[in-house]
């Protein structure tokens, strides 16, 4: 019991590390973007290439961190800025365009066969206190933990940070304000696909590396963002965490068949009672 | 928005659409028989999200009861092909109350969430039928049959663009209907249309309910077209590119609607008929997010005067 809550926790966090990117540009720029488990995706794939040059795996993970931070800013300064300010749903079929040709952008370079990327951590067992959990799931969990703490630091104490954040409570206040919005936006984009290719290195070795590898995990990422109210991020990871375990749980106690769908029902039961999500504060609209 | 749908389009579209692809049958009369099912279903959820602007992720479900509900009652029960159809759609109008109900209360992003949840559902309980619609495997769907007499590709076409021409009058009515007003003033604000006295919900409810037999009758025929449905047909795919047609088309516009469908579904067709087929994908793509970027208000504004462009919106 305790180990499959260890391995859902780990689970969950790269879901939530996945929904944090998703929040991050929602919150930014208002869009829904569908195409970011195919950027994690892609950033799997670099990481598995620089890794069979013979590059360490310290170096692999860096340059895949920068060469993410690279994609972000790209997506952004090509497609994302005709579409800000624009109705969610039109950027939001903009992103699928992405998904679709980032899918064969990968099949193109790398084909269509499984590939295996070494995880980072070992996969030695480690008996903590009785209970048995894997190395990696620990690592996982260490790194997620790690990285919230570093965000939360970057958004209360830099300069960045702040400016950031306020771009997102009100961007038209923050620009007034003399911070530079569209730079702002850059670095949303950049930073959450940061955050996707970490989320990649991490499940990689845990699924197996493949073009569509990361369908399934982004459904349940959108799950996690939507349930910590899409404009949270602690409430993303916390959403991540919440649906990792519910389906690593019904997957070891009920059956495998509802491991996929029982995490969108606890979802929906959360919406019912909290509309805007767990997280989300109360907003008052004006008619 | 009825002016832009003019007579002139109505009698292109029926040309170019309906009978042109007769001639040469085969393929290309499939992919427009094809075109036409989207149509209808890209009407439902221009009802949904155009003109009610609820962000349904839900059309695979209603499409998927259409067409394992038309399969099955017509190979399992003997229900002849027309009267199963219109009863599968009926199914899938129950099916979209009993998903709209629960989410009556939710927005935008959440809605579109909790939909698409809804369809990771619907497609394990297809997955889990067993002997009733074969499961995992699939099942064979009937052949176009009507009044007893079994339909050649063609005749079947002409019988698809007859449900969608009432399907067409019917959405024009609407729009212009008690409903149809109720569902603008919806998407112009929830609040103001309640503290108004319109009963937001049900009026909610009735555009699930127009979305789901629209989209609930596009996957009845969609079944006697391809003969063979398993779950993976309906999956999360299906309620993305229904969404696209509409955004891709032009959002709250039956003229864009059409333009849509015929974009979603040509366009990947015709890439991989003139020999794209290892970029066809990614050209898709490209040329959804151009569009996207130079026709922000969709497809249909290339044929709309500029001096329409508020009547449309």
């Amino acid at each position: 019991m305790l180990q499959m809550i260890v391995s859902g926790i780990a689970l969950g966090a790269i879901y939530g590390l996945i929904a944090l990117g998703l929040v991050m540009v929602y919150k930014a720029t208002g869009i829904l973007n569908f195409a970011h488990g195919e950027s994690a995706m892609l950033c799997a794939f670099v990481a598995f290439s620089l890794h069979k040059f013979g590059i360490p795996m310290w170096g692999v993970v860096l340059l895949t961190l920068c060469f993410g931070a690279l994609l972000g800013l790209s997506i952004e300064r090509l497609v994302i800025r005709h579409f800000i300010g624009k109705p969610l749903l039109s950027s939001a079929i903009t992103t699928l365009g992405m998904y679709l040709i980032f899918g064969d952008l990968a099949i193109w370079i790398w084909g269509k066969d499984t590939q295996e990327l070494p995880s980072i951590f070992s996969s030695a067992p480690i008996n903590i206190g009785g209970v048995i959990v894997s190395a990696i799931d620990l690592g996982i969990v260490a790194t997620c933990a790690i990285l919230a703490a570093l965000l939360y630091l970057f958004f209360k104490f830099t300069r960045l940070g702040i400016a950031m954040q306020a771009t997102m409570e009100n961007p038209t206040a923050a620009r007034l304000m003399g911070i530079p919005i569209k730079k702002i936006y850059a670095m949303a984009w950049a930073l959450s696909h940061m955050i996707a290719a970490l989320a990649g290195l991490l499940i990689a070795p845990l699924t197996f590396l493949h073009f569509s590898m990361m369908q399934h995990a982004l459904h349940f990422a959108f799950a996690a963002a939507v349930l910590g109210g899409i404009g949270s991020m602690p409430g993303a990871l916390v959403g991540g965490v919440i649906i990792g375990v519910t389906s690593n749980l019904t997957g070891a106690y009920v059956s495998s068949q509802w491991k996929d769908i029982v995490p969108f029902i606890v979802m929906l039961c959360i919406l019912i009672w909290r509309p805007h999500g767990l997280f989300s504060v109360m907003q008052i609209k004006k008619v | 928005m009825n002016a832009q749908f003019s007579k002139t389009g109505l009698a292109l579209f029926i040309l170019l659409c309906v009978l042109l692809p007769l001639i040469p049958g085969g393929y290309i009369l499939y992919i427009f028989s094809l075109i036409l099912i989207y149509t209808l279903a890209s009407f439902g959820t221009n009802i949904l999200t155009g003109y009610t602007n609820l962000i349904s992720l839900a059309g695979a479900v209603f499409f998927g009861v259409g067409a394992y509900g038309t399969s099955i009652l017509t190979l399992k029960f003997g229900v002849s092909l027309v009267p199963a159809m219109f009863l599968a759609a009926g199914l899938a109008v129950l099916v979209g109350l009993v998903i709209a109900l629960p989410v009556l209360r939710l927005e935008e992003v959440f809605l579109a969430i909790a939909t698409l949840g809804f369809v990771m559902i619907f497609t394990e309980i297809a997955k889990s039928g067993g002997e009733l619609n074969g499961g995992e495997n699939g099942m064979g769907a009937p052949a176009p049959v009507l009044f007893g007499l079994a339909l050649t590709e063609r005749t079947f076409h002409l019988l698809i663009a007859a449900i969608l021409a009432f399907a067409f009058w019917v959405a024009k009515n609407l729009h212009s209907s008690r409903f149809g007003r109720g569902f603008l003033a919806i998407k112009g604000s929830d609040i103001a249309a309640r503290s108004l006295g319109l009963n937001t919900s049900s009026l909610k409810l009735t555009a699930f309910a127009v979305c789901a037999f629209y989209c609930g009758l596009s996957g009845a025929l969609y079944a006697p077209l391809v003969r063979f449905i398993d779950p993976s047909i309906f999956g999360i795919m299906v309620s993305i590119s229904f969404v696209s047609m509409v955004i891709i088309g032009g959002l709250g516009s039956i003229l864009g609607s059409v333009l849509g469908a015929i974009f979603v579904v040509g366009a990947p067709q015709f890439l991989t008929y003139i020999g794209f087929d290892q970029v066809q994908r990614s050209l898709y793509g490209l040329a959804m997010i151009l569009t996207l970027i130079f026709l922000p208000n969709g497809l249909a504004s290339l044929f709309s005067h500029p001096g329409d462009e508020r009547k449309s919106s």
